[in-house]
């Protein structure tokens, strides 16, 4: 009994450690009185670049080559759109081999432990033509942070009989709330990544 | 970023937190104050890479989400563990710490668990880990009792320092670093040491610096591309001190760290990191 007292902590820490729930995509639904449609990225016509300041001298530009989402929402009613993205952490691309194994590994990205960088809508708002304002849930390194993105549709097309819809968004996080400093305070790296997407949706 | 860089951020903050209990409970400062209780050493060496972790990463957050967040909360629990259970039979102690050096690799793994490992994945990479843990818990105190005096504490440090290199050479800046506070709490031992020669290592402490160089080892082995045989000369290296137990080296205890050296320098020349390693 005494030996289970003293380890009662201890099992209250594998408790909480089965509490935490990796990041589930947003399943399609259907709303009372209107059809919804869902939209799936294209992953070999969409993009995902990223820029960070390189020695307070110029912007660096690197990709993810794997990018998967949907977005779920009826027409008449984009607000109430379902709005989920999620890229692949060790698709990281920045034209050099170990730097690319530097930034999957624990001093950024840490894509073993976390191996998907998510985006979940929780709110959308049409802010004009062709523009959104997408509230939701930037999740990368096992941080998660509410986010802000503007999205602007760029237009719509066919290709191959599949209706396709193009969006892009910029937007700019702060790597630090994500507890990445590698290089910040030498000023080798800045704290700002700015992240545009391009996104082509085809219709499912 | 230079290893100069590296040792003002990473290393310097923890030398400062560490210091305060190691010196309370060593009072370097009394020639006349007899062998301090473990209880310094046990808080400086697992408030050291703690305290680097959050200089670095931030807090981190109420449940742990990352593999080095439960090693450090691992390492809280044994460091509480061990001042509270000191003065307690050795089978006693052991006992009480089998549940800890078990459950603490599970901790550190969950994500792997969750996202890459299968069942036997998962039972093979506990069950070499847990050994891994337990082999220098058990061992290391058999070493000390030999009374090997302030050559343990340069052992120990030698072993952190070069870790703390490897793991930079093996991808992580952020592991090096945290290596290097473990170094740093282990280096005013041996300070502490030269001042007082009776100064030795309880098992207390010789519990939480096998648990933070072991996690830290298989956190960089297993989440960054620290080198399996790197990893694995630096975990031997303090076993390598079984030599203080050979009579041989009693009238020149010196000796006995040639093969620790020798192992760590191979280490480090199979793990050193290569002229600018991450390509900035």
């Amino acid at each position: 009994m005494k030996i289970l007292i003293r380890l009662s902590p201890l099992l209250l820490l594998v408790g909480a450690a089965f509490l935490v729930e990796a990041p589930q995509p947003v399943a399609s639904s259907q709303a009372p009185g209107g059809e919804k449609e869902t939209w799936q990225v294209d992953r070999v016509h969409s993009s995902l670049v990223f820029r960070i300041k390189h020695v307070g001298a110029s912007h660096f530009y690197g990709r993810f080559n794997h990018i998967e989402g949907q977005i779920v929402y009826d027409p008449e009613l984009p607000e109430e759109a379902e709005v989920s993205f999620r890229i692949k952490a060790d698709s990281a691309d920045t034209n050099a081999e170990g730097r690319d194994r530097h930034v999957t590994g624990p001093d950024f990205l840490d894509a073993k432990q976390f191996p998907w960088i998510s985006f979940t809508g929780t709110e959308v708002a049409e802010t004009g033509e062709n523009e959104f304002t997408v509230e939701g849930e930037f999740e990368m390194a096992g941080a998660s942070k509410p986010i802000s993105i503007v999205v602007t549709k760029t237009g719509e097309g066919e290709f191959r009989g599949s209706p396709r819809r193009g969006f892009e968004a910029i937007f700019t996080i702060d790597r630090r709330e994500f507890g990445m400093t590698y290089g910040l305070e030498q000023g080798i790296l800045g704290p700002d990544i700015k992240i545009i997407v391009g996104l082509e949706m085809t219709k499912q | 970023m230079g290893l100069v860089e590296l040792f003002l951020d990473g290393v310097l903050p923890p030398l400062v937190i560490a210091a305060p209990p190691l010196a309370l409970a060593w009072k370097p400062w009394r020639r006349d104050a007899g062998p301090g209780r473990d209880w310094g050493m046990i808080l400086a060496l697992a408030a050291a890479p703690i305290a680097a972790s959050v200089s670095l990463e931030g807090l981190p957050p109420l449940i742990p989400v990352k593999g080095t967040q439960w090693l450090w909360i691992c390492l809280l629990a044994a460091a509480l563990y061990a001042i509270v259970d000191e003065r307690r039979r050795l089978t006693h102690y052991y006992l009480g710490s089998l549940p800890l050096l078990l459950l603490t690799p599970l901790l550190i793994f969950q994500r792997l668990m969750e996202n890459s490992w299968d069942w036997t994945d998962s039972l093979n990479h506990l069950g070499v880990a847990s050994l891994l843990l337990l082999v220098p818990v058990l061992y290391l105190p058999r070493i000390m009792s030999q009374g090997p005096g302030p050559l343990l504490p340069i052992a120990l440090t030698l072993v952190a320092s070069t870790a703390g290199f490897v793991l930079f050479g093996g991808g992580s800046a952020v592991f090096g670093q945290l290596a290097g506070a473990l170094a740093a709490a282990l280096g005013l031992s041996v300070v502490v040491a030269f001042r007082k020669p009776e100064f030795v290592f309880g098992r207390g402490s010789l519990l939480v610096f096998s648990m933070a160089l072991v996690g830290l080892l298989l956190c960089g082995h297993h989440f960054s591309d620290l080198d399996r045989t790197v990893g694995l000369l630096i975990w031997a290296a303090p076993l390598s001190l079984a030599t203080f137990i050979l009579p041989v080296f009693h009238k020149r205890p010196i000796l006995a760290l040639i093969p620790c050296v020798l192992v760590l320098a191979l280490a480090a020349y199979l793990g050193a990191p290569v002229p600018d390693p991450y390509g900035y």
